[in-house]
């Protein structure tokens, strides 16, 4: 990661286990884009977001 | 007839500026003091940092609206408060300097009889020698940063055409950095516009942070879900950062920012240096150096403000450990304990202590990401403030409006890649906003409130939010009905 200096173990460590991270299905990834489910998510979200601002303080 | 100040026409200060002019007579005064013309939707500043919006897409004139709404609007800076009155007169003051070209560095003295301090941050660039848009590095704090830095990132992409790789950092600018969602929103949309434009193998991008982890956000991270389904912020960060290729360098304060050269210190005691042609790098946050006197003119500041220079509240601002916080050191009124006329919302009020635990490199410096105060809980404690006093005015034994973050809930749309087809936003939600461990034995949250998911509908729900939040805050037809 650094230009020249000396190794890193955390920094190692932390892109290594990016790199190792479990990908998202084919599945989830239609999932994120698919006009039809995205439009379902959308209306659940606002509802999601809408309760959040009702809450008493 | 009551004469309300407020400084600073933010999210905050805008907001209780509102609600006061709808809710109280005309015979009373709002006055608003800010040292800009224009309001700014600073969630988007991040689309126009990659060029998907302009800077009037993001701001419009303050005058105008607040002339339609019988607000008394001041483009100017507050330098001094006298909370106590001066001389002979017990009317407490504020003391501006007006930042309009046709009366610059004119000063006046507006007496009030109540003081809403929502100034918003100062951008402390200075932290960090050769941060932000003078120096080195770039910024989308403002909407003029994010145009600059458009245009910087344009001319990554011509070399990135031309076949030359290029180095992108883009992060926190020093080690007690807040505001850790706005550079993980702007790493993926400049991410999401290398991929539209074709050049996204030729450069390597870098996420330089503060969090101790990623996925923290300066609010000790998250879980998501319950049981089997149980599912941490972090792990969530991990794999996104990980499908878009993405390196990360966290636990990090950036010591210096030299051209084309970023130096910085990491908790494990390593010192790095990273070469880059682009770095945005956001600067620390502090109070912006109003000072006080008391009436014959001695220096009061201390009693007023914390030595980061934000607005002393309702807070318990003892020095304990990580350990003994608690969710109730967190303020509830946002009333001074100094003064009962005065109150801080937004950014301006002091907060007891982080969120997230804080860490410190071997040398000392902090590692300690401070506490967001943005949007939705910055526009709730502008409401919240605005209805003490009303109920001031008509009784001034009224009890005090209460809304506390660690009751609060907050919502945060991250965009990760602006467009209508192919955009996509993590949509995250977090109840309350400061753990409470008490309430929620564990993980300090509501289960059942705490949430993430990534999508196209998160970037629905942001393009949403901003055309909201901009016809809100123009004062149109039923904007009150628009929730914080």
């Amino acid at each position: 990661m650094s230009d020249g200096t000396e190794p890193m173990t955390h920094t190692t460590d932390i892109n290594e286990r990016i790199r190792r991270a479990p990908r998202p299905s084919e599945h989830e990834m239609r999932h994120r884009s698919s006009l039809t489910r995205q439009g379902w998510r959308f209306a659940v979200l606002n509802a999601k977001i809408l309760k959040l601002t009702r809450q008493h303080h | 007839m009551v004469r309300i100040v407020i400084l600073g026409a933010g999210v905050a200060g805008h907001t209780a500026a509102q609600h006061l002019r709808r809710r109280l007579d005309d015979d009373h005064q709002i006055v608003v003091v800010s040292p800009n013309s224009k309001w700014n939707w600073i969630p988007s500043n991040i689309w126009v940092g990659v060029g998907k919006m302009s800077k009037d897409d993001v701001t419009f004139p303050l005058a105008p609206v607040y002339r339609r709404m019988g607000v008394d609007f001041r483009q100017a800076r507050a330098v001094a408060l006298h909370p106590e009155g001066t001389g002979d007169d017990v009317s407490p003051a504020v003391d501006i300097e007006y930042t309009d070209p046709k009366r610059l560095g004119h000063t006046e003295r507006i007496r009030y009889d109540f003081l809403v301090n929502a100034t918003g941050p100062k951008l402390r660039f200075e932290a960090t020698p050769g941060l932000g848009p003078d120096a080195n590095s770039l910024s989308v704090c403002t909407a003029d940063h994010a145009t600059q830095t458009s245009a910087e990132l344009e001319r990554v992409i011509d070399r990135l055409r031309a076949g030359e790789p290029q180095t992108l950092v883009i992060g926190m600018g020093h080690g007690s950095c807040t505001c850790e969602g706005a550079a993980f929103e702007y790493v993926f949309n400049v991410d999401h516009i290398l991929r539209e434009r074709g050049v996204r193998s030729m450069a390597r991008l870098i996420y330089l942070t503060n969090e101790h982890e990623l996925g923290d956000f300066g609010v000790g991270g998250m879980v998501f879900g319950e049981g089997t389904e149980q599912r941490t912020s972090e792990a969530w960060m991990t794999s996104l950062f990980g499908e878009r290729d993405i390196e990360v360098i966290d636990r990090a304060h950036v010591t210096e920012v030299r051209p084309g050269v970023v130096l910085y210190d990491t908790v494990d005691g390593t010192s790095g240096t990273l070469g880059f042609d682009f770095a945005m790098l956001l600067p620390p946050f502090g109070g912006v150096g109003l000072q006080a006197f008391d009436r014959v003119g001695n220096d009061i500041s201390d009693q007023l403000f914390a030595p980061s220079g934000f607005l002393k509240v309702d807070a318990d601002y003892a020095i304990k450990p990580y350990e003994q916080w608690s969710a109730t050191d967190w303020p509830q009124t946002y009333q001074s304990p100094a003064f009962s006329n005065v109150f801080g919302a937004g950014i301006a009020f002091a907060p007891p202590h982080a969120i997230s635990k804080p860490y410190q490199t071997p040398s000392g410096a902090p590692v300690a990401p401070a506490p967001p105060r943005t949007g939705m809980p910055s526009g709730i404690q502008g409401r919240t403030v605005a209805e003490t006093i009303i109920d001031r005015i008509r009784d001034p034994h009224a009890p005090a409006h209460t809304a506390s973050m660690a009751n609060m809930g907050a919502a945060c749309i991250a965009s990760v890649g602006a467009g209508m087809r192919h955009g996509a936003a993590a949509t995250i939600t977090m109840s309350p906003i400061v753990p409470d461990v008490d309430r929620f034995p564990g993980t300090g949250r509501d289960p059942k409130q705490t949430f993430g998911e990534i999508g196209l509908a998160g970037h629905w729900l942001k393009r949403l939010l901003h055309t909201m939040f901009i016809y809100k805050a123009k004062a149109r037809p039923g904007w009150w009905l628009i929730p914080e």
